[in-house]
């Protein structure tokens, strides 16, 4: 076991195990459906439910389509939902150009599923680098274990503020009338310059992203090398409220990311550490290479989906969106959602499992039941009635020069922050509770992050476990902001109480985040998908899926290599294609451009940093 | 046909060759093709251009200059020749308005870096098409140097279109063929073309045909913008297929449909088909990013 510089870390073993998670199996309806998405016939107008014509994206992901495991595979794949933090780093060997690949697509490339916004990045260092990385990690407080030694590789994940054109309307939000003319301007310059965020949860959305990052690449490393390596994640000691003596460190880490002066005005700082090693023995996860590559290639297929067949299409959607499916989220699957959640929660704050259970806040809405129906529309209006004043009060001179622009915006996040699914989560904690049990308040957001992403994978894995044929999948998760930063509105501009004050009113409830279990075979349009991928279709509040060269800059020496881009070659690979796990028409004809071209073999192939040579590039 | 020989100490210098060509040529016989043999002796591989060529064709993600040439490289090193053909008094047509339309190479084994190279290049036997006059160009690439003196690596045959006056009426538009059968790709991939990149490439094959350059320059001569040289395409399409294939005994076969206009996003495909009698025959296509024009198709196989 190493020394630690500083013993002011959180418990290093968790005090209670994580509770294993057990396969459920949902049964699909007797005649199943599917998205069958067509090409627009030559002269015929495409819409988000016509396959695109072509994929020009340098992003791994690409079109993708879920693959079916066996309840076998399943059931090894399940050891990926309660992974513990390793205790020891065997002897480093040397990680090749495309393990980096995949390990870092399964990670930041991918983890942020359609909420993303272009506000991480990560610069990865070899082994050299990481010893050093690793001394000045163990001289930080806040550690939630020890750093160890024999540290493969090392990720530093780098974040900025959540700003995207919602929060740019949300400067207009809230504001009296005639003083606008003042508060506006004000409000704006505080955003830019100093960062603070129009209400508190779109500040909390930005470390819920990190909490799902943290968690995905735990997973990352894990699958990436078959069970070999694993994956030791730092994230409170650079959120902690109290970190001051953190700060002249956090520096020197920042320096080797490069961060410049520049990017540090416009609020880029390290939010995570990660480090990777080979796993000793006992601590290898069994997993075969087979249902490593399937579980990779499934992680590629997975989004959020928002569409409940029969309950929210629109009326121009085809027939598979307007017809209610006879199937149902098991009430199994969401004990199991729920116990993956825990799990995760206590993994990341450190505390005791049964503990997690009491102080992350859930309201579970089973729409299905009388209850749940009145309960939802509750919500709904509440929603509602905030848009309504937000409409009403945007300044007109903002509004009217612009074509009315932000009304219309606004109008459109009924839309966005509609419910649908079987079993709706409002997920949120107390502060006033966390700050009893003596842990971090921003930690404990991004557990929350990393419960919610954890728990919907749960609902994943199960909805590609025995898949038919005839079936894009049969459950799924659609994770969402949207309700609870609307709901902020109303509880800081127009003395709303928040989504969660109804059930846990005395405890003084924050929510954090929405999610919806939905059981399906039919996949969402992919035109919502195009967004993701495509400039020309992005949407206003997503970005696209970015390239490896665009986020992810590995270090050698003193120098800075972006991943996959070299003489104006940029990565056109999709990762985990072997699978082949692409969308195509009904009669297998493929999207142009879709199945990408794997990098070229002799890069491929190559070592990122030679363990005797590491520092030439 | 003449037999006349051009013969060369290393390579001319292709400028020169195409000023020459280019230039009005008294007592050109038309509708005759007639040139001699041009071959270049002891020519040595320019490491830099050659790293130039790789990366600017997608053949390396590294700074390092490849060991072994690519397949396409031979093609471009013998350009002066080629030029030096064109030039000759003997050769029957302007070199302007010539549509490079068919490539076929076939590398006996890859030619390292460092060897030193005889390089011929004839013309061979016109004949007479729908669309205008067709020759072929064959180039053969030897080892200069003992202990392999003599020995045969690379050939290949360029056919060359000379077009045929139309009259207005019978303008015929691009060939339209229809897009292959879809079947499952190995490879489907958008690749960039971006606006400077006939120039980049004018400047590591020395050939700068003014169509490839600037809107400017093209547009004198029918282009509406420049248009990519037709072996970059070739040897984009091949570098995207280096992982696919094996350099020894390699045979490359394209056909070139429609110039590519820059700057142009474009889609390039691969399939593999099986030869019950050869290793898996590749077929290779860019097309238009929707999948409805071709530019080019091809295939790769490696011979018994």
């Amino acid at each position: 076991m190493n020394k630690i510089a500083s013993p002011s870390f959180l418990p290093p073993e968790l005090p209670s195990q994580p509770k294993p998670i057990e396969p459920v199996l949902i049964t699909p309806p007797s005649n199943p459906v599917r998205r069958d998405a067509t090409f627009a016939a030559p002269g015929e107008r495409r819409t988000r439910y016509s396959l695109p014509t072509s994929l020009d994206t340098a992003s791994p992901v690409g079109y993708r389509t879920r693959v079916s495991l066996t309840l076998e595979e399943t059931t090894a794949a399940l050891a990926l939902l309660s992974l513990k933090r390793p205790t020891r780093f065997q002897k480093p060997r040397e990680i090749s150009e495309q393990e980096l690949f995949e390990e870092c697509s399964l990670g930041i490339l991918t983890a942020r599923q359609s909420t993303n916004y272009t506000g991480h990045r990560q610069v990865s260092f070899g082994p050299r680098d990481s010893v050093r990385i690793t001394q000045i990690l163990r001289t930080l407080q806040h550690l939630e274990a020890p750093p160890l030694d024999n540290v493969a590789c090392t990720h530093i994940v780098l974040s900025r503020p959540y700003r995207t054109p919602f929060t740019m309307l949300l400067t207009f939000i809230g504001h009296k009338p005639f003083k606008n003319l003042l508060t506006v301007p004000k409000r704006a310059l505080e955003k830019k310059f100093l960062h603070t965020d129009d209400i508190p949860t779109i500040g909390y959305l930005q470390q819920l992203h990190i909490g799902i990052l943290a968690d995905a690449m735990e997973r990352a490393t894990v699958v990436a090398s078959n069970g070999e390596r694993r994956a030791q994640v730092f994230s409170a000691p650079f959120c902690h409220e109290d970190n001051a003596q953190n700060l002249s460190k956090i520096r020197e880490l920042e320096e080797l990311c490069g961060l410049t002066t520049a990017e540090r005005r416009k609020g880029w700082r390290i939010a995570l550490v990660t480090q990777t090693g080979q796993a000793i023995p006992e601590e290898r996860i069994p997993l075969a290479p087979e249902l490593c590559r399937k579980i990779g290639a499934n992680m590629m297929a997975l989004r959020s989906e928002r569409i409940q067949p029969g309950v929210n299409a629109e009326d121009k959607a085809p027939e598979p969106y307007q017809i209610r499916q006879d199937m149902d989220v098991p009430d199994e699957l969401t004990v199991q959602a729920g116990r993956a959640a825990y799990n995760a929660f206590a993994h990341w704050t450190g505390c005791d499992r049964e503990r997690a259970k009491e102080l992350m806040i859930l309201e579970r809405i089973d729409v299905l039941t009388p209850n749940g129906k009145e309960r939802l529309r509750e919500v709904r209006q509440m929603l509602d009635s905030v848009t309504d004043r937000v409409v009403k009060n945007i300044p007109l001179w903002v509004d009217l020069p612009t074509g009315k622009a932000l009304s219309r915006n606004a109008e459109r996040g009924r839309k966005a922050f509609g419910l649908a699914g079987q079993r709706i989560y409002i997920g949120g904690l107390s502060r006033r509770e966390i700050q009893a049990e003596g842990l971090d308040w921003k930690t404990c957001v991004r557990a929350v992050g990393a419960a919610a992403s954890r728990s919907g994978l749960v609902a994943e894995i199960m909805g590609v476990t025995n898949l038919p044929d005839n079936c894009d999948m049969l459950a799924g998760l659609c994770l969402m902001a949207g309700p609870v930063n609307q709901n902020d509105v109303g509880k800081t501009f127009y003395g709303h109480n928040d989504l969660l004050d109804r059930e846990f009113g005395h405890r003084d409830p924050t929510s954090l985040l929405v999610w919806t279990l939905k059981a399906k075979t039919v996949a969402d349009p992919i035109g919502n998908e195009e967004q993701l991928m495509n400039a020309a279709q992005k949407g206003q509040l997503v970005d696209l899926r970015p390239g490896p060269h665009e986020v992810i800059a590995t270090r050698h020496g003193s120098t800075l290599q972006p991943l996959r881009k070299h003489a104006g070659r940029v990565n056109t690979e999709r990762a985990f294609h072997d699978v082949g796990n692409f969308v195509t028409d009904p009669s297998g004809r493929e999207i142009p451009g879709n199945r990408g071209s794997a990098w070229p073999q002799h890069a491929a192939r190559s070592i990122v940093w030679p363990l005797n040579q590491e520092d030439e590039p | 046909m003449s037999n006349q020989t051009l013969e060369f100490d290393g390579l001319p210098s292709l400028t020169s060759q195409y000023i020459r060509a280019f230039l009005p040529r008294p007592g050109l016989q038309k509708n005759t093709l007639q040139a001699p043999e041009a071959s270049a002796t002891n020519v040595r591989i320019d490491a830099e251009k050659l790293g130039q060529y790789a990366r600017i064709c997608g053949f390396s993600t590294t700074n390092t200059t490849p060991q072994t040439l690519p397949p396409t490289y031979p093609q471009v090193l013998a350009a002066p020749l080629h030029a030096a053909l064109f030039a000759s008094p003997a050769f029957a047509h302007s070199p302007l308005g010539l549509v490079h339309t068919h490539q076929q190479i076939h590398q006996i084994r890859p030619i390292h870096v460092t060897e030193t190279l005889d390089l011929t290049a004839r013309l061979l036997a016109a004949r007479t098409t729908k669309r205008g006059t067709e020759f072929d160009i064959e180039t053969t690439v030897h080892i200069n140097k003992s202990p392999n003196k003599g020995e045969l690596v690379w050939q290949s045959t360029a056919t060359m279109l000379v077009r045929a006056k139309k009259s207005p009426s019978k303008k015929s538009k691009p060939s339209s063929r229809p897009v292959a059968e879809e079947v499952t790709p190995h490879r489907s991939v958008i690749l960039k073309a971006p606006e400077d990149l006939g120039r980049r490439y004018a400047a590591t094959s020395g050939d700068y045909n003014p169509i490839h350059l600037y809107a400017a320059t093209a547009r004198p001569f029918g282009f509406r913008r420049p248009i990519i040289h037709g072996m970059w395409s070739l040897a984009r399409s091949v570098a995207e297929l280096h992982d696919d294939i094996t350099p020894e005994n390699l045979h490359i076969y394209a056909e070139f449909h429609r110039p590519i206009y820059l700057p142009s996003s474009i889609l390039f495909t691969s399939t593999s088909t099986p030869d019950p009698t050869n290793e898996p025959r590749i077929n290779f296509s860019l097309r238009t990013p929707d999948a409805r024009k071709n530019y080019l198709v091809g295939h790769t196989q490696n011979l018994p």
